[in-house]
């Protein structure tokens, strides 16, 4: 016999504690952009921060650059682009300009869930590394969380998340991708690398993505095929539909499906939401989502409600959000879960979209 | 009698037309030259501003190994310009230093037109392990970053490495330029 947790007053209390938490926070904070990395103002003052940080960038810069040169001196036939006695007096320079773009990112989390016990901590990093002597289509890459087989990656959901890596054992990813074609309107895409599970196993992912625009809107659809030795093969489908209005104000839709041979059929992710660009440093968001999967039937797995806030808090490196929202899980008969994500993203590199 | 000087006076006025053609053409064919000289002789060290027993390589094969048919020159090899347009210089130039044996000094000079570009490749030039002093100067049309350079292969006393600083001082004040970097008595001036 089920049985059913009273939504009683204590419950009620402790989930207006928590938003008026949130909201606390919130007033000192509000948003950032969408495009979350719109450009900081000038270089001012160097602050003891801003010094490390750029001690750090250029360490990041140098990693690309040693890797692409022990690599290429490998594999590369040289060519004469610098003649050597230049090259000696002065160093490589067009190395070090082609790899700008390579970057680190570290994300740590703090999500705050309903009852004290509950907290948890998360630290996530993505890592893209050019390495122009080899190809200027190719980069090194690194990630803490493999998002292809999750249908609302850009949505943080701590449960979903728990459950897919029980599942699948997930680990951090690294390795290689090749862009065969990296336009604005189309591109794809060939990755092969190792998952740590902890020990290595290979993965192959073939990528494309198509972007167009229609009046005042615009669609991206992004189809992707992979095979991992231990998982074995799978397929992930987005579409995405953004409409925005002016610079502000952006509306999207987008849909996600994943079939592999770990998936419960098809694995299924929607969501809709809304951006708004408050200013050049902040930004809010609410988002609307469902997913669940079509084996053994058609199932809802999964409900939830964000209200996100972004904020670019120092140079152009260092973002602080703040993400409250409610979860309703089936296995919870829909409960309500209240959360608090709050995140920090630090660049470490230097950023270009790549 | 006559005819002849008729004759006379036609050479040196067929001499004369073409004397001025050719003093014509020669100051068409200067001002129309994307690579003055005038620009390497004002940039490039002069005699009293390199330590004594440097010179100005001559040795072709050491030009050569420099991509330079002359010293000073422009760097005029695809390479060479390919690298410098993706670092966003729209010219660059060597100048050679040293005995004919071996280049014991480097000036390479780079011009951008637009400032961020060259502070970018001199922020880039002074992320290098290098022996480098880098100077600026700024013109109407753009930036010349100048850069002297020591080879890191052989071994400089501290009486050479003092001389080549002391005719770079007298090379910055004639110059009027704006010191960007030293890392060459490892001492960072920004």
């Amino acid at each position: 016999m089920k049985t059913y947790r009273p939504v009683g007053r204590a419950v009620e209390l402790k989930t207006a504690r928590l938003f008026a938490g949130a909201l606390l926070l919130l007033s000192n904070i509000t948003g950032t952009g969408y495009a979350d990395e719109s450009a900081a103002p000038l270089r001012r003052e160097m602050t003891r921060m801003d010094r490390s940080h750029r001690y750090l960038s250029g360490r990041v810069l140098r990693l690309a650059e040693s890797i692409n040169n022990v690599i290429s001196s490998t594999v590369r036939q040289e060519e004469d682009h610098e003649a050597e006695m230049t090259g000696r007096f002065y160093g490589n320079l067009l190395t070090a300009y082609q790899v700008e773009g390579s970057h680190i990112r570290v994300t740590p989390r703090l999500i705050i869930l309903e009852g004290s016990d509950n907290n948890e901590y998360k630290l996530d990093f993505s890592a893209r590394l050019r390495l122009p002597d080899l190809s200027k289509r190719l980069r090194l890459y690194a990630d803490s969380y493999d998002t292809d087989y999750d249908t609302m990656e850009e949505i943080f959901s701590s449960r979903y998340r728990k459950k897919l890596e029980e599942e699948r054992s997930e680990g951090p990813t690294a390795g290689l991708t090749y862009f065969f074609s990296d336009r604005m309107r189309r591109q794809l895409s060939l990755s092969t690398g190792l998952r740590f599970r902890p020990e290595p196993s290979p993965k192959i992912r073939l990528r494309g993505r198509l972007r167009k625009t229609f009046e005042s809107y615009r669609a991206d659809l992004a189809q992707s095929v992979f095979w991992s030795e231990r998982d074995g093969f799978g397929e992930k489908t987005e579409f995405t539909l953004d409409r925005p209005s002016g610079t502000i104000h952006l509306f999207r839709l987008k849909s996600s499906l994943v079939w592999s041979e770990l998936s419960h059929g098809v694995d299924w992710g929607q969501y809709g939401s809304y951006y708004a660009r408050l200013s050049k440093r902040r930004s809010a968001a609410l988002k609307l989502g469902a997913r669940g999967y079509s084996h053994p039937s058609l199932i809802t797995d999964q409900y939830l409600l964000r209200v996100n806030f972004r904020r670019r808090v120092h140079r152009d490196w260092l973002f602080l959000e703040i993400e409250p929202g409610l979860d309703f899980f089936r296995e919870d008969d829909f409960e309500t879960s209240p959360l608090i994500n709050i995140r920090l993203d630090i660049v470490i590199g230097s950023f270009e979209r790549i | 009698m006559q005819r002849k000087t008729i004759f006379k006076w036609a050479l040196i006025l067929i001499a004369g037309v073409m004397l001025y053609k050719f003093a014509s053409f020669s100051s068409q064919d200067v001002s129309l030259n994307p690579f003055p000289a005038s620009v390497l002789d004002e940039l490039a060290l002069q005699q009293a501003e390199v330590p004594p027993g440097y010179k100005l390589i001559t040795s072709s094969n050491l030009l050569m190994q420099a991509g330079l048919a002359q010293n000073p020159d422009y760097l005029t090899r695809r390479a060479d310009l390919e690298d410098i347009i993706q670092m966003d210089g729209a010219a660059a130039f060597l100048a050679l230093y040293g005995s004919d044996e071996a280049v014991r000094m480097m000036l390479k000079g780079v011009f951008f037109r637009k400032p961020q570009h060259a502070l970018k490749y001199a922020e880039v030039q002074g992320t290098r392990h290098r022996q480098v002093i880098g100077f600026r100067r700024d013109t109407t049309s753009g930036i010349w970053l100048l850069f002297i350079a020591c080879d890191p292969d052989l071994t400089y006393d501290e009486a050479e490495l003092h001389r080549i600083m002391q005719g770079l001082e007298v090379y910055q004040r004639r110059l009027t330029l704006l010191p960007l970097f030293d890392q060459m008595t490892a001492d960072h001036v920004e």
